[in-house]
């Protein structure tokens, strides 16, 4: 806990400069993603959580976590960073990491099966409809997409944001 | 210190078992394989069709189902291996009778490894599921004379193609057995390039030319014990497909369509072997469905296959 709320005070000290009420925004979202390699897929729909923290008035870092049900159930976490216009309509285009871990359908070569384990994947996202009011970000059917891996073959790895709210603290 | 490792992990079969193993699916009869299943797809032919009416059904598929003689002929080959097959009826609607024969183990015989096939069929039904009996009773008689450690349990499901009936019906009666195998369409193959279609969400295949051993998570293991003791011995290239958790997820339904199913949904350990029948065979469900359209080396491969896994799971420490 401490290294979080030695940020926050940072964070907290430097509004004053900055001409946004928070760098802190936390929320939550509901999407479908799926992760398809030559040997592996993992995929479903859920819902998660999500944070960021602003570097300034146009850019931002976020990490997310998403619990996923469809193929089985699994986890999602997604770190990255992108850049949203200033104003009331704020879409976002991000780069992300990701991270699934947990329930994938296996299909393996001829007689041979791949380790269990996650699968890692890197997307390009954008966030067209998404707007922010008095503190309160609205976003709908943000889509990303990319590569994904689960080290043995390589593939393609593609979600949507369904709706996502979130509120600077 | 006293170290408790098993004698042989999970996933991993000893090299006496798997020695026994090849030795035995040498012994496979490939023209009594399709013998079998020719004899069976005649019987189909001419049987007395189930009342399609009571199905709520009068498409053609339907009112060409039958299940009578062909539960005949596997009681009576059961019984000319010297074995005794029991009929596991049960009347409510629709009535099924399972024909049930164990093998007793030679030192352990209250572990069950149980081999499965549904015997009833549509039209001819040679692919779906004479094939399947086929092998069945081919394991039946390589086993007859040389029981081995665990008891082994030969299984013919009444009423697969209704849903499932025989095999949830006799997955809710008994203890649960050590493992399952279950064979459903396993004679067509094609290595023709686009003849294998696949599922949204699964990987393509170049060719319908593998068996697919199908598992879930509790049975990965043993998807992987038949790798190891039968990929590269006499059976046809073995493709492993594990559906996550219990395998009863809404988007791997396609992996719950056999026999079983019933005992994935039970939390028991079960592998499903297939050609992966419609999404290889155009003769699924028709008229079409001959024994002429099977592939007997590969029929014959998957027997061998099936030996090599029976022999790892009932014999193993």
């Amino acid at each position: 806990m401490r290294p979080a709320l030695l940020l926050a005070l940072v964070a907290t000290s430097s509004l004053a400069e900055e001409p946004f009420a928070s760098r802190f925004t936390v929320g939550l979202e509901t999407l479908g993603a799926i992760s398809l390699t030559q040997v592996r897929t993992q995929g479903g729909f859920g819902g998660g959580v999500h944070a960021s923290f602003s570097l300034g008035p146009q850019w931002q870092v976020h990490a997310k976590a998403a619990w996923l049900w469809g193929l089985g159930s699994h986890t999602l976490v997604r770190v990255g960073g992108g850049w949203q216009r200033e104003g009331t309509w704020r879409p976002l285009l991000s780069a992300n990491l990701a991270l699934g871990l947990g329930g994938a359908l296996d299909v393996g070569t001829p007689d041979r099966l791949p380790a269990r384990g996650p699968t890692l994947g890197a997307m390009l996202g954008a966030a067209l409809l998404r707007w922010e009011v008095d503190g309160l970000i609205v976003s709908a059917l943000e889509v990303e997409a990319g590569l994904s891996t689960e080290f043995l073959a390589t593939g393609f790895r593609a979600g949507v944001t369904v709706f996502s709210l979130g509120a600077r603290l | 210190m006293l170290l408790l490792v098993p004698a042989c992990a999970p996933g991993q079969v000893d090299g006496p078992t798997t020695d026994k193993a090849r030795a035995l699916a040498m012994d496979v009869d490939g023209d009594r394989v399709f013998s079998d299943v020719v004899a069976l797809a005649g019987l189909h032919a001419k049987d007395t069709r189930v009342d399609c009416a009571s199905l709520n059904s009068r498409a053609d598929t339907w009112c060409n189902l039958t299940n009578d003689a062909a539960r005949r002929f596997l009681e009576e080959r059961f019984r000319s291996l010297g074995l005794s097959p029991v009929a596991d009826e049960v009347m409510d609607h629709p009535a099924t009778r399972n024909v049930v024969v164990d093998l007793r183990g030679t030192s352990k015989p209250d572990e069950v490894v149980l081999v499965g096939a549904h015997f009833d069929a549509f039209f001819m039904g040679a692919d779906d599921n004479s094939s399947g009996v086929a092998v069945m009773l081919e394991l039946a008689r390589l086993l007859a004379t040389r029981p081995l450690a665990r008891t082994v349990r030969f299984v013919g499901f009444d009423h697969e193609e209704i849903g499932l009936v025989g095999s949830t019906r006799h997955a809710r009666g008994r203890p649960a057995p050590k493992v399952s195998l279950v064979f459903d369409c396993v004679g067509y193959a094609d290595s023709t390039p686009g003849s294998q279609a696949s599922p949204v969400g699964f990987p393509s295949s170049p060719a319908g030319d593998f068996l697919a051993v199908v598992a879930n998570d509790v049975s990965r293991s043993r998807a992987e014990e038949v790798l190891q003791v039968a990929a590269g011995h006499g059976a046809p290239p073995l493709v492993p497909i594990i559906s996550p958790g219990l395998g009863a997820g809404p988007l791997s339904g396609n992996l719950m369509r056999s026999d079983h199913a019933p005992f994935w949904l039970a939390g028991e350990s079960a592998v499903f072997f297939t050609d992966t029948a419609n999404f290889r065979n155009k003769n699924y469900h028709t008229r079409l469905d001959t024994p002429d359209t099977l592939n007997r080396p590969f029929l014959t491969g998957v027997a061998k296959a099936a030996a090599m896994a029976v022999v790892a799971w009932g014999d193993a420490p």
